[in-house]
């Protein structure tokens, strides 16, 4: 599904991801690694948002780099803290999303049901608590036809009953189209609710399976 | 369907945009730009109406004519657009605007062009109506090629600015990692008053650099306007005051850094009188220049007083800002205000106390710093 090639990452001078090769098949994948240890930064690069060495490629065809249009479309992204123009509204920011993404048309509204975001979607952003922030960048990453979802710290300031509709909506999105996910967090995913999870270490400036 | 990605554009960008710089462009129309439109001159008995009306338009004529004029119209475009992409630039890469990286990103390249397009004839629109003046003038006055150009010209601009954004905002993989920033300042002492001015060079260049231009023209344009008048108290204060006026926006970014990167300084056990001394430390450096030459130029009797009414006002309007609060259209009244009462006193000789006064007042307003 993913295929990175002669990956790095630096800052400043300093290298903190380098992965010769790594391949990801599809399915879920928990992402984990202590603090620091480059998750984030890992999923920034897949998203296409962050600059690397190397080459990150979808699907055996679209290269983050040289097919970057068609990628993102099929690669979406949920930030681990999501930050938005607090004079936008949240159905103005799934306007943008759906259009971008090439989303059908109403395509968000069974996730804002699902969420219960009905109540202040018209409203802009910044009367928002984080937990509804962290429910809207959720919603906006299922939108369009993705290949593959990147969800990063996806359960933080999230409550308790909203954890199991994300779970059902990743094993509905996969289920139906095959979705991909990434996940990174430091929470433990009920693994009754993703039966198929599969977990890749972050450690020593690289990223390996794990059992 | 690039709709959506216009409004959100408009609403992120564009408004942003004007928030930031209506006060100044109001200013710079009013003052400048005003006889662009039609010069009044008087004492114009002896001419005819047509003579009268030539006269009035000869700066917009010029424009379309004259190898100068047109020069500077065309330069006057190539700045404002130029000053546009960098402030686009500058808000692509603030945080809450990231999601456009991973979102907008994924339309196809022209709808995107498109869609910055629109954005960027919003934000030209100032330059637009000078073009579309000059067009108009210089049609009515049979000067047909630069006006017909004009459209064309100001269609590149908007082009040109909307592949520029539409190219930052998609080339966020393959940019070579840059320099550490300051690397050859990491060994420097950095104490809490001196974090602004590593700020402005690591950051902040342009803004300080044009800062510094308009102060130094200021001085210029003053001496150059009064040369007998050196050595008077009251021209000197004028200077202190333009400097002032100049450093007005550094003042605002100083708080805005001062807000967004450094809200743990209120938790410092730091008393009002070491905060204020900081922050006359802080404008101390950054003024040197003006204060050096201020006290050092015209006398050390003519120019303490306007040394210290510069130092005042800075300290005066950074105050005023934990009062009023990041808010730059009521900054940019409270500038203009300011400008005006002190410039009246100062043409009484009372820079003096006016210096006083402001630093006086910058510390009382500080009961607002926490």
């Amino acid at each position: 599904m993913l295929q990175l090639t002669d990956f790095s990452k630096t800052y400043q001078g300093r290298t903190v991801l380098r992965i010769e090769s790594f391949a990801f098949a599809p399915g879920t994948y928990w992402v984990q690694g202590a603090n620091g240890s480059g998750k984030s930064t890992l999923l920034k690069a897949i998203a296409g948002i962050t600059p690397f060495a190397g080459d990150i490629v979808l699907a055996g065809r679209l290269s983050v780099k040289k097919q970057a249009v068609d990628y993102r479309r099929l690669v979406n992204f949920a930030e681990a803290e999501p930050l938005f123009p607090a004079f936008l509204t949240g159905r103005e920011l799934i306007h943008l999303f759906r259009t971008a993404k090439n989303g059908p048309p109403h395509q968000e509204d069974f996730y804002i049901e699902s969420l219960r975001l009905n109540a202040y979607v018209h409203e802009p952003v910044g009367t928002y608590s984080s937990g509804m922030i962290k429910k809207l960048a959720l919603v906006l990453a299922f939108l369009g036809q993705p290949a593959c979802i990147l969800l990063d710290e996806p359960l933080t300031t999230l409550e308790a009953a909203a954890i199991p509709v994300l779970c059902a909506w990743m094993a509905q999105q996969q289920a139906q189209h095959g979705t991909s996910f990434l996940l990174s967090s430091h929470q433990d995913f009920a693994s009754a609710a993703l039966p198929a999870l599969q977990h890749v270490l972050v450690a020593h400036a690289t990223l390996r399976h794990t059992a | 369907m690039t709709r959506p990605l216009t409004r959100v554009l408009l609403k992120v960008v564009a408004r942003g945009f004007y928030q930031q710089h209506t006060g100044g462009l109001l200013a710079l129309f009013l003052l400048v730009f005003i006889n662009f439109f039609y010069t009044r001159v008087s004492d114009q008995d002896h001419l005819t109406a047509e003579q009268i009306t030539q006269n009035g338009f000869r700066l917009v004529i010029a424009s379309v004519s004259e190898p100068l004029g047109v020069a500077a119209l065309l330069g006057v475009c190539l700045v404002y657009s130029l000053k546009s992409g960098h402030y686009v630039a500058g808000r692509l890469r603030k945080a809450d605007v990231q999601f456009l990286a991973y979102s907008s990103t994924a339309l196809p390249w022209a709808q995107q062009v498109r869609a910055w397009a629109v954005v960027q004839g919003v934000i030209l629109l100032p330059v637009g109506v000078l073009c579309g003046y000059a067009l108009a003038v210089g049609l009515i006055f049979h000067h047909w090629l630069v006006p017909l150009l004009l459209p064309g010209y100001w269609l590149l601009l908007t082009g040109s600015g909307a592949v520029y954004y539409t190219h930052l905002l998609n080339d966020t993989v393959g940019k070579p990692e840059k320099a550490a920033s300051l690397s050859w300042a990491r060994g420097w002492p950095k104490p809490l008053f001196s974090l602004f001015l590593y700020e402005l060079l690591a950051r902040k260049r342009v803004p300080y650099l044009l800062t510094k231009l308009a102060s130094i023209a200021s001085i210029a344009l003053l001496l150059l306007t009064f040369p007998d008048s050196r050595t008077d108290g009251r021209l000197a204060g004028m200077m202190g005051l333009c400097c002032a006026v100049a450093h007005a926006v550094l003042v605002f970014q100083a708080s805005e850094f001062e807000r967004g990167y450094l809200p743990f300084a209120r938790n410092l056990p730091h008393g009002r009188a070491r905060v204020y001394g900081q922050q006359v430390l802080l404008y101390g450096a950054l003024l040197l220049p003006e204060l050096a030459w201020l006290v050092l130029g015209p006398g050390l009797r003519t120019g303490l007083p306007a040394a210290g009414l510069l130092l005042g006002l800075m300290l005066l309007l950074h105050n005023l800002l934990y009062q009023t609060g990041p808010h730059m259209t009521t900054y940019l009244r409270l500038v203009s205000a300011l400008f005006f009462c002190v410039l009246l006193a100062n043409l009484f000789g009372l820079a003096g106390l006016v210096a006083l006064g402001s630093a006086l007042a910058a510390g009382l307003l500080l009961r607002w710093y926490r």
